[in-house]
């Protein structure tokens, strides 16, 4: 009986926890990479920014672009905010464009807040209800709030970060992308 | 004898007698396992599965509603210790209820697929042969006719096929057999058990269960981070989800406004518009306690609902910091919800709100505020509100319906007091100080729906089913036997009947009779 129960006792799942009462599933903190040959193209990646103007993934076709998914009510997505800003202003040089995707916010207002606050330059599509992270199925998917997505310069998926992040990290892992190398 | 007895008394009482060898590692191992795979274990066995269910449903669990067992932790919090280390939260996930249910599994493998070939065997065996005196048998019957031997067995063998019987053939006589059947009912229920209990683990193992609260006028996609909660199994992965979305277009809860049982709630249902697939044309379906939306990759049903109190929030500069739904949580059957209102974007300090919003205010003396009516026909928020750090931007998770007061502090009156306040729609406070002011736009309601997969429920669903049609066919089908032997005697046939039940009840003696009466005057009948 005890060897059953110790045996049995590892039967957690290893990639989620449950999530108890917090309110939201929290991700482990996990970077792949993938390689060329096994990249793949995103669904359609559309809405409308924040402002209310259409945009969509397409319109950065050429370029390669780092898609961040976000909340202003998620407190990982505020600490790495500062980052991500410093992160797309360094890396625009290279031609580099960031993308956010506004999720779970259940109102425009306190997503353009957390924009004012944390000067974030770049454009946000508002998603409330995650319809763009449906797109992202097949390849490497945003499981999590923050999640940040590497999109290479031919539209395929190259790279993924799921959870915090740094600007170290986010931009050693788009200059990989760039260079060609997986 | 005697010499022995004369002896007994004067010599030393006799040796007890040796101790039966231990048994070797092997034959331990062969004794445990006979003993695991006995019916006795078996049984005990599910007794304790039943009896490892009941905390399940007595005591709230942390997977299907995780702010139950919150609250259960705050009002006993000296059991509280005892629960968690017993891993009463979370029943079916226990090292224990596994250990039972492997247990189970294997009692019940090791048990059938032995017996399934005795069962096989069993179903495909000869009647045996008959006992050499008749008349002994609990039914005999002896009759005389004048056909022939030969004539009169072939008439009874007619009979006993066209009645169901297997027959064998011998030497001036006839053994035959019925009821094969029960042996097969046997091997289906038990084989039946253990497709319940293969598929109990697989919907265990690969499924899951999540829960969401969706505000009215917003929506969901299949994808982890849109989940409030969830409890994977242990082999699922978030690439199991299917893509499908959905929209919460309109939610309606009607309550009894009079009479003895006014304030309960007799309907909720939710009109949703939902896409299988992205790009797929959009469909709707009505949702309700007990009609949830089957979809492909889930099922979807709606387990609650409650108010989001919408708000506008400016900060101390103006600027709108927040404004819409603030999912409160309802604390009782009145409804009177508590939540809070984060607002870490507010310049130049944080601000948050928490507080309590009544449906339907109502105030006395002795109790304060309170709701009278779970309906929303005055609502009213009584909020305090705070300026600091949230504790946001450090990165550490929070509860979304709790605050972290560690670096807050209560706004407050010139004179000191709290800054109370008490607001109706409509209506706008402005905080002391110019930190801000919010106003109190109106209400929405929300749902709290549960989405779950659970693959292998019908295979649980068709074992059950079989085990049924098994254990019936076991229970009422009785196996009989009944012999027949003719020979010759004075020129005229002498013919002995008898009949045999392999089990307890039935009436042997109707059916003999039943026989007798067709050996002695069988012609084929039209059938009416």
């Amino acid at each position: 009986m005890l060897l059953a129960g110790t045996a049995l006792a590892a039967c957690s799942n290893d990639e989620v926890g449950s999530s108890g009462d917090a309110g939201f599933v929290a991700g482990k903190g996990i970077i792949t990479r993938l390689a060329v040959d096994e990249r793949s193209r995103p669904g359609e990646v559309a809405g409308e920014t924040l402002e209310g103007e259409p945009i969509s993934l397409a319109d950065y076709e050429g370029r390669t672009v780092v898609v961040n998914v976000w909340g202003s009510w998620c407190a990982p997505c505020r600490a790495e905010a500062a980052d991500l800003v410093e992160a797309s202003e360094e890396l625009a040089d290279d031609g580099v464009q960031f993308l956010g995707i506004n999720s779970r916010d259940l109102d425009r207002a306190a997503a353009q807040a957390f924009q004012r606050r944390f000067d974030v330059p770049y454009p946000s599509i508002y998603d409330q209800k995650g319809q763009t992270l449906l797109a992202f199925q097949g390849t490497l998917t945003p499981n999590a709030i923050p999640s940040t997505v590497v999109v290479d310069d031919e539209g395929r998926v190259a790279a993924s970060i799921i959870g915090e992040t740094t600007k170290s990290t986010l931009v050693g892992l788009v200059e990989d992308v760039m260079a060609g190398e997986d | 004898m005697s010499s022995h007895l004369d002896t007994a008394a004067a010599s030393p009482p006799p040796a007890p007698p040796p101790a039966p060898p231990a048994l070797s590692p092997r034959e331990l191992g062969r004794w445990a396992w006979r003993q695991l795979t006995s019916m006795r274990t078996a049984l005990v066995l599910l007794l304790l599965l039943a009896l490892a269910a009941v905390p399940g449903s007595v005591i709230p669990q942390q997977d299907v509603d995780s702010f139950a067992v919150s609250r259960w932790k705050e009002s006993h919090p000296e059991l509280t210790p005892l629960y968690e280390k017993l891993g009463l939260f979370s029943v079916y996930e226990s090292v224990w209820f596994s250990a039972i249910y492997i247990l189970l599994m294997i009692s019940l493998v090791g048990c059938i697929l032995p017996r399934t070939k005795v069962y096989w065997n069993a179903m495909r065996a000869r009647p045996p042969r008959a006992p050499r005196n008749l008349g002994r048998l609990p039914e005999a019957r002896e009759l005389v006719l004048d056909e022939s031997p030969e004539v009169v067995l072939d008439r009874a063998r007619q009979v006993l096929r066209r009645r169901g019987y297997r027959v064998e053939p011998g030497n001036g006589e006839l053994a035959a057999e019925r009821g094969y059947l029960r042996e097969a009912g046997n091997l289906l229920f038990h084989a039946s058990l253990l497709v319940v209990l293969v598929g109990f683990a697989l919907g265990s193992l690969f499924g899951y269960t999540g829960g969401v609260i969706i505000v009215k006028g917003q929506g969901f996609s299949n994808s982890l981070s849109q989940y409030d909660d969830l409890a994977p199994g242990a082999l699922w992965s978030p690439d199991d989800l299917d893509p499908f979305s959905f929209t919460i277009d309109d939610f309606r809860v009607e309550f009894l406004r009079s009479g003895e049982q006014a304030g309960m709630p007799t309907d909720f249902s939710a009109d949703v518009t939902y896409t299988e697939q992205p790009g797929d044309e959009p469909r709707t379906h009505e949702l309700e306690v007990n009609h949830p939306l089957q979809l492909g990759g889930g099922s979807i049903f709606l387990v609650g609902h409650g108010y989001a109190p919408l708000v506008t929030v400016r900060d101390g500069e103006g600027n709108v910091a927040y404004k819409g739904p603030a999912v409160f949580l309802p604390q009782d059957s009145s409804f009177a919800s508590f939540g809070v209102v984060k607002v870490p974007d507010a310049v130049p300090e944080q601000l948050a709100f928490e507080g309590l919003f009544l449906p339907t205010y109502a105030f006395t003396m002795e109790t304060g505020p309170f709701s009278r009516f779970p309906d929303a026909l005055d609502p009213v928020m009584s909020l305090l509100p705070y300026t600091g750090d949230l504790g946001l931007d450090s990165g550490d998770p929070q509860s979304v319906y709790s605050l972290d007061k560690d670096d807050l502090e209560v706004v407050k009156h010139p004179d000191g007091r709290d800054f109370r306040l008490d607001i109706a729609v409509g209506q706008t406070k402005e905080l002391p100080g110019g930190a801000g002011s919010i106003t109190f736009d109106g209400v929405e309601r929300w749902v709290k729906l549960q989405i779950s997969d659970k693959p292998g429920k019908r295979l649980a669903l068709g074992g059950v089913v079989l085990a049924l049609i098994g254990m019936l066919g076991s229970l009422f089908i009785r196996p009989r036997r009944a012999w027949v032997r003719v020979r010759r005697e004075d020129g005229r046939t002498l013919v002995e009947l008898a009949g045999l039940d392999r089990s307890a009840g039935g009436d042997l003696a109707d059916e003999v009779d039943q026989l007798e009466e067709l050996i002695r005057h069988d012609t084929p009948k039209e059938k009416l």
